[in-house]
C-alpha cells in the first residue's frame, strides 16, 4: 500500500483538498506532534474527516530509531498517512523514514504544506533570492552554538539575509522566543556586528495571528509578539523594494531608514 | 597550666618554624592510635590526665566512641618542652581500618613526620605496611612505637629476652619495608635504629614508654618494668613517673622529625610538579610566611554551628581571615572568613596562621578534600599539588530509601553532607527504579554512613543487603561500527580495545590525567605506555572508572561544535556499560570517523548520545567482554597447625595462597581472595582456628571473572536493576 507524508502547513486552514483525500483513505494516521506546532490544529480535526482510521500522537520516539522499522512494516499492508507541520521533508527529520521505504519498496508519496521557508520571504517582502543558508539557534545547554553566528557572518560577507529558527523542544515544554534569542545571539556574537545591523522578528507566521517587526537587532526585544513558533531573519543590505516593504509591513522606524549607508558601510 | 595562656602561646611559637612539627599517628587496626593520641593529648594539658586512658578524646565522633574504631582523621596542637625549649607539634590520628584508608592517605600529604604504631603481639600487619609506604611515597619521615608491650609481659608472659626478640624481629621488618618502598636518598637515612632513639616501647593505655637513650639516661630497666606489672595496677603511677610516655615520644619527634621548613625543601619537588625556580615554588620549598598563600585543604568537615569548615596546611605565605583566594579544582574564588587552630575536637581562633602550619578555616564551602587554595593574585600560574593516590575502591553498593517516604529531601541532603565530609562514599541514583545508591570501600564503611544518617541527621533508612560493585571491560578488539543517530542524520564511526595494563597504572596513578598538558600526556604515553604518536597526541577524554576517548577522525564537518555533546555520550556509556549497565573499566575507545547534520536542531545530544553509546556498546559486545570483580589481599597470621584450615578456606573461596612465611609458631599468609567471596570469611576463619587468626585485609585489584560464572553473575545482576535477564546482543545496537 502507500506511505503518504502530508504536510500540515502553519495553521489549521492550511489543510490542502489534496491532503483531505489522503486522509479519508487512510488506514492509520500518524500525527507528529514534536517538530512544530501548527497554529489552531487539533487531532479532532482529523478525527472528523475520517473517524475510521486509527490514529496516533506520536512523539520523538515513535517516528525515530527503532520504530521506523514497524511503520514501514506496516506500510507494506496500509495506507498509513504521516502528517508533519509545515512541508513534510524541508526540516529533513524524516528523511530517513522515506529513504528506508523507498529502500524497500514501499511506495511513498508526499503532499506538500505551506512552509516558513516561503512564508518568511513573502510575508516580510525580503527577496527569496537574496536568503543564505537557514539555521536553527538551539539552547545553549550542551554546546554553544558558535556555527550558528558563523553562518550568520558567512551570509552577511555574501551580502545575504539568514532565516534564523528558533529551538522548539515541545517534548520539555520550550519554545525559544524574540528576545530571549536576541540575548543568546548577543552573546555569541563575538564580533559585535548584530548590535548594529537590521533585523526582523516574526511570530506565528503565516497565520491569522501572525506579527513581524522590523528594527535594529537589539531593539527586537521591545516588541510584543504572538507567541511561538517564532524566528528572526538577519538582514543583509537591504534592496530599497525591500526597503520599503520593512518600513510598511514591518514598522521599521525611519531613523533606521535615514542611516541605513552608514549602518551598512563598513560591518566586518 | 590554663588552656587559653596555651593557644596563645601556641601562637607564637607556630611562627618559629624550628619549634614546630608537623606529625601523624599511623598503624594498623586496633593497634592503638588513638589510645595513643590521647595520653599525649592528655600530657598536653588539653584534657585532664584521669580521664585519657578511657575517654580516647581523640574519636570524639559518637560511632567512634561506642565502636572503639577511628572513622575520620582529627587534629590538635601539643605543646611540647624539649631541653628547655618549647615546641608545638601539630598531630593528626588517622583510622587504620582500611575502608577509612582514603582519610589516612590525605593527611599524610600535610605531614612530615609519622609515628608507626606497631602492635607488639600482632606485628607488622597488612595496613602497618600500606600506610608506611604511603607515608614514603609522600616523603613522610617515619619514627616507630613498639606499643602493647603490656600484653608481652602479663598476658604472654614473654621473657625479658624474648620481649628483646619480638622488638629486634618488628624493627627489622619495618626497615626492610623502608629500605624498599622509601625514595633511595633515604632508603638508608631513614633506617630506624632504636641505639639512636627512633624507637620507643611502651603501652599507650598504661601510659609508659621509653627509648633506648632515655633508658640509658633514666637508668630504666626492663626486669624493673616487669617487676612493677607484677604488683598489679597500683604500680602504674610509678611507671609512668619512671618513664613517661609523652616524654618518649615527643622527644623522639622533636629530635628526628625535621621542621616544615626543612621537610619542605625535600618534600615540595615530591608532592608538587610546579616550577621550583618560580616565585611560588621558591616561597614553598622555603616554607616562607611572606610569599604567596598556598594551601592544602586535606579535609572538609561540617560544623553544626560554623557551617563548612576546611583543614590543610599551609606551605606558603600567611593565611589571614578577610582575604581572597583562589580554589584550583573548584575553578572559583572565595575569601576566608576566619582561621583558626584545632586542640582536639576545638578550634580556636588565630589571627594569622603562617606557612609551615597545619590550619582550619572558614569561608571556603566550595573547597573539596584535596582542594588546592591559592592568593587569588595566583590564580593563572598555579599549577595544583599531585594528584593523592587512592588505594582503595568503592566496590560495596546498599540500594537506602527512608522509613519514612516524606523524609526523602532530608534524605538527599544528609547523603549530600556525607560525601563532602568522605569523598570516598559514593552517592548515586538509580534512574529506572528512583533508588539512592550508596557505595563505599567495604561492609563497614556503609555501616558507619548509615549510623551517621540515623545518629547524627535522625534518619531511619532501609537498606538493601550490600552487593558486589563489578567492573565491566573487554579482552579483545572490536572492528569499527557505525553508531547512527535516532533520526539518521549523524553516524559516528567507532572501535573499542582494551587499554593496556601499563596505561591503566599512569591513569590510576594520576600520572595520566585528563586536564594535564596534552603535549606532556602524549610523550609519557608513548614513552612508558607505548602508544603510537597519533594515537597519543588526540585524546579527548579520560573518565574517572579510566577509559580513554581518542579522535582520529580528519576534516570532519561541524565535529568540533558536538566535540563536548561526544564526549557526555562517551562518559554515560561508560558509566553503565552494555553487558549488566556496571561501570566500564580499562577500554579505549576510538573515533574514526563522523557524519554531522548541517543544522544545530538536528545534532543535540538527544541525537548524538545514543548514536555514540550505541557504537561503543557493538563494539564492546562483540570484544570478548567480560566483567571484572573486585579482588582483595589478606595478610593473616596463625598458629601453624592451623595452615591447612586456612588454606582450604581460601581455595574454596576462590582465592589463591601468594606467600607462606613463618615466624617462630606464627604462619603469616598472604592471600587474595574476591571481594564477593568475603562476607562470612570472619566468621569461617575463626571457627576455624579457634578464634586465633588474625588478619587484615585490603583492595588489590580487579580481575575477571572466571568464566563459567560470568553470565550467571550477569544474570543476577540485571535481573537485581530489573532489567531482562538475557544480556543485549551487538545487533540490538546497529543496523536499525
Ligand atoms: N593492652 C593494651 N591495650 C591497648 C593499648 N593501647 C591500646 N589498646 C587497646 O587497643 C584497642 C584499640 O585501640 P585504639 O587506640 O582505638 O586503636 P586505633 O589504632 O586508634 O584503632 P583505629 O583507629 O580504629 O584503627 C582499644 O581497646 C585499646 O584500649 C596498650 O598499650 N595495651
Ligand atoms: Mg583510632
Amino acid at each position: 500500500m502507500t506511505l503518504y507524508f502530508v504536510g500540515l502547513g502553519l495553521s489549521s486552514g492550511h489543510l490542502t483538498l489534496e491532503a483531505r483525500d489522503v486522509i479519508d483513505e487512510a488506514d492509520k494516521i500518524i500525527i507528529d506532534t514534536y517538530t512544530s506546532i501548527v497554529h489552531g490544529f487539533t487531532p479532532e480535526q482529523i478525527t472528523i474527516l475520517n473517524p475510521r482510521a486509527e490514529l496516533v500522537l506520536a512523539r520523538r520516539k515513535d517516528l525515530e530509531g527503532r520504530s521506523i522499522k514497524g511503520i514501514i512494516e506496516e506500510a507494506k499492508r496500509k495506507n498509513i498517512v504521516i502528517l508533519v507541520p509545515g512541508d513534510p521533508f524541508i526540516a529533513t527529520t524524516h528523511d530517513a523514514i522515506r529513504i528506508e521505504a523507498l529502500e524497500q519498496g514501499v511506495t511513498v508519496k508526499t503532499i506538500h504544506g505551506i512552509s516558513i521557508y516561503s512564508v518568511a520571504a513573502s510575508a516580510t517582502g525580503l527577496q527569496i533570492y537574496r536568503f543564505g543558508k537557514t539555521v536553527t539557534l538551539v539552547y545553549p545547554e550542551a554546546f554553544k552554538p558558535y556555527s550558528t553566528i558563523e553562518t550568520i557572518y558567512e551570509n552577511l560577507t555574501r551580502n545575504l539575509h539568514t532565516l534564523v529558527l528558533l529551538d522548539l523542544k515541545l517534548e520539555e515544554n520550550k519554545a525559544m522566543r524574540i528576545a530571549e534569542a536576541v540575548d543568546v545571539l548577543l552573546e555569541l556574537d563575538e564580533k559585535g556586528i548584530l548590535s548594529k545591523i537590521i533585523a526582523v522578528g516574526l511570530s506565528r507566521a503565516g497565520t491569522a495571528q501572525q506579527v513581524i517587526h522590523a528594527d535594529i537587532f537589539p531593539g527586537l526585544k521591545k516588541y510584543d509578539y504572538a507567541g511561538p513558533p517564532e524566528s528572526i531573519i538577519i538582514v543583509a543590505k537591504p534592496h530599497p523594494m525591500e526597503l520599503g516593504a520593512l518600513k510598511l509591513i514591518g514598522g521599521l522606524p525611519d531613523t533606521v531608514i535615514n542611516k541605513i549607508d552608514y549602518i551598512y558601510s563598513k560591518l566586518f | 597550666m590554663p588552656r587559653y595562656k596555651q593557644v596563645a602561646e601556641i601562637l607564637r611559637i607556630m611562627k618559629n618554624l624550628e619549634q614546630v612539627r608537623n606529625i601523624g599517628i599511623t598503624a594498623h587496626v586496633d593497634h592503638g592510635k588513638t589510645t595513643l593520641s590521647d595520653s599525649l593529648l592528655a600530657a598536653a594539658g588539653i584534657i585532664s590526665e584521669k580521664i585519657a586512658g578511657q575517654a580516647l578524646a581523640l574519636d570524639y565522633l559518637d560511632v567512634e566512641q561506642k565502636r572503639g574504631i577511628t572513622v575520620k582523621s582529627a587534629n590538635v596542637s601539643l605543646y611540647h618542652e624539649y631541653r628547655g625549649k618549647p615546641y608545638v607539634i601539630n598531630l593528626i590520628d588517622t583510622p587504620g581500618h582500611v575502608d577509612f584508608s582514603a582519610k589516612t592517605t590525605r593527611s599524610l600529604r600535610v605531614l612530615d613526620g609519622a609515628i608507626l604504631v606497631v602492635d607488639a603481639v600482632e606485628g607488622v600487619m597488612t595496613q602497618t605496611e600500606m600506610y608506611l609506604r604511603m607515608a614514603l611515597e609522600e616523603r613522610v619521615r617515619p619514627v616507630l612505637f613498639i606499643n602493647k608491650v603490656d600484653r608481652l609481659i602479663k598476658e604472654l608472659r614473654l621473657s625479658p629476652q624474648e620481649i628483646q626478640q619480638r622488638f629486634i624481629q618488628i624493627i627489622k621488618e619495618v626497615n626492610q619495608l623502608i629500605s624498599m618502598y622509601a625514595d633511595p636518598e633515604f632508603k638508608t637515612k631513614w633506617q630506624l635504629d632504636p641505639a639512636k632513639g627512633h624507637v620507643a616501647f611502651g603501652s599507650a593505655r598504661d601510659r609508659w614508654g621509653f627509648t633506648v637513650p632515655m633508658a640509658k639516661q633514666r637508668g630504666i630497666k626492663f626486669s624493673d618494668i616487669i617487676d612493677l606489672y607484677k604488683k598489679g595496677k597500683d604500680a602504674l603511677p610509678e611507671l609512668q613517673k619512671l618513664a613517661p610516655l609523652h616524654e618518649a615520644i615527643l622527644d623522639m619527634v622533636v629530635k628526628f622529625i625535621p621542621n616544615p621548613r626543612e621537610a619542605q625543601k625535600y618534600r615540595i619537588p615530591k608532592i608538587w610538579h610546579g616550577d621550583l625556580n618560580s616565585e611560588i615554588g621558591k616561597a614553598m620549598l622555603e616554607a616562607d610566611p611572606n610569599g604567596p598563600v598556598v594551601m592544602l585543604i586535606n579535609d572538609m568537615r561540617i560544623d553544626p554551628h560554623a557551617g563548612l569548615v576546611g583543614t590543610g596546611r599551609v606551605f606558603s605565605g600567611t593565611l589571614r581571615p578577610g582575604e581572597e583566594v583562589w580554589l584550583v579544582n573548584a575553578r572559583t574564588k572565595q575569601k576566608i572568613l576566619q582561621v583558626s587552630l584545632y586542640m582536639g575536637p576545638y578550634r580556636e581562633i588565630a589571627d594569622e596562621i603562617v606557612a609551615g602550619n597545619i590550619a582550619a578555616v572558614l569561608g571556603l564551602d566550595k573547597a573539596r578534600a584535596g582542594e588546592t587554595v591559592v592568593d587569588i593574585k595566583y590564580q593563572d600560574v598555579i599549577v595544583p599539588f599531585e594528584k593523592l593516590r587512592t588505594i582503595s575502591e568503592p566496590v560495596v553498593t546498599v540500594a537506602i530509601e527512608p522509613k519514612n517516604p516524606r523524609d526523602l529531601p532530608k534524605l538527599i541532603e544528609a547523603l549530600h553532607k556525607l560525601s563532602i565530609e568522605d569523598p570516598s562514599l559514593v552517592v548515586r541514583i538509580n534512574e529506572e527504579t528512583g533508588e539512592y545508591l550508596l557505595s563505599g570501600m567495604g561492609p563497614l564503611h556503609i555501616e558507619i554512613a548509615l549510623t551517621f544518617l540515623k545518629e547524627n541527621h535522625g534518619l531511619e533508612v532501609v537498606a538493601s543487603p550490600p552487593v558486589i560493585v563489578y567492573r565491566e571491560s573487554i579482552r579483545a578488539a572490536s572492528k569499527i561500527f557505525e553508531g547512527k543517530s535516532p533520526n539518521k542524520h549523524n553516524k559516528f564511526y567507532i572501535s573499542v580495545e582494551p587499554l593496556d595494563e601499563k596505561t591503566i597504572q599512569l591513569i590510576h596513578d594520576g600520572i595520566i590525567t585528563e586536564d594535564m598538558d596534552a603535549k606532556e600526556r602524549a610523550k609519557i604515553l608513548r614513552e612508558q605506555g607505548g602508544w603510537p604518536a597519533d594515537e597519543a597526541r588526540r585524546i579527548w577524554a579520560i573518565d574517572e572508572t579510566i577509559n580513554v576517548f581518542i579522535d582520529l577522525t580528519s576534516g570532519v564537518q561541524h565535529l568540533r561544535e558536538v566535540k563536548d555533546t561526544i564526549i557526555q555520550g562517551f562518559r554515560l556509556a561508560m558509566r553503565e556499560g552494555p553487558l549488566a549497565m556496571e561501570p566500564v573499566r580499562g577500554v579505549k575507545v576510538k573515533l574514526h570517523d563522523a557524519v554531522v547534520h548541517e543544522d544545530p536542531a538536528h545534532r543535540g545530544p538527544g541525537q548524538i548520545y545514543p548514536a555514540i553509546r550505541n557504537a561503543i556498546y557493538a563494539g564492546m559486545l562483540t570484544a570478548k567482554p567480560t566483567l571484572l570483580e573486585p579482588i582483595q589481599k589478606l595478610d593473616i597470621k596463625a598458629p601453624i597447625e592451623y595452615l591447612g584450615n586456612i588454606t582450604t578456606i581460601i581455595t574454596k573461596k576462590r582465592g589463591r595462597i601468594l606467600q607462606v612465611s613463618q615466624q617462630g609458631p606464627v604462619a603469616r599468609i598472604l592471600a587474595e581472595i574476591p571481594v564477593a567471596e568475603t562476607f562470612d570469611l570472619a566468621e569461617q576463619l575463626r571457627g576455624a582456628t579457634a578464634g586465633k587468626a588474625i588478619w587484615g585485609q585490603e583492595f588489590s585489584r580487579w580481575a575477571p571473572v572466571p568464566d563459567s560464572m560470568l553470565m550467571d553473575i550477569v544474570r543476577k545482576i540485571r535481573e537485581r536493576k530489573g532489567l531482562r535477564p538475557e544480556p543485549p546482543r551487538p545487533e540490538d545496537f546497529i543496523g536499525f
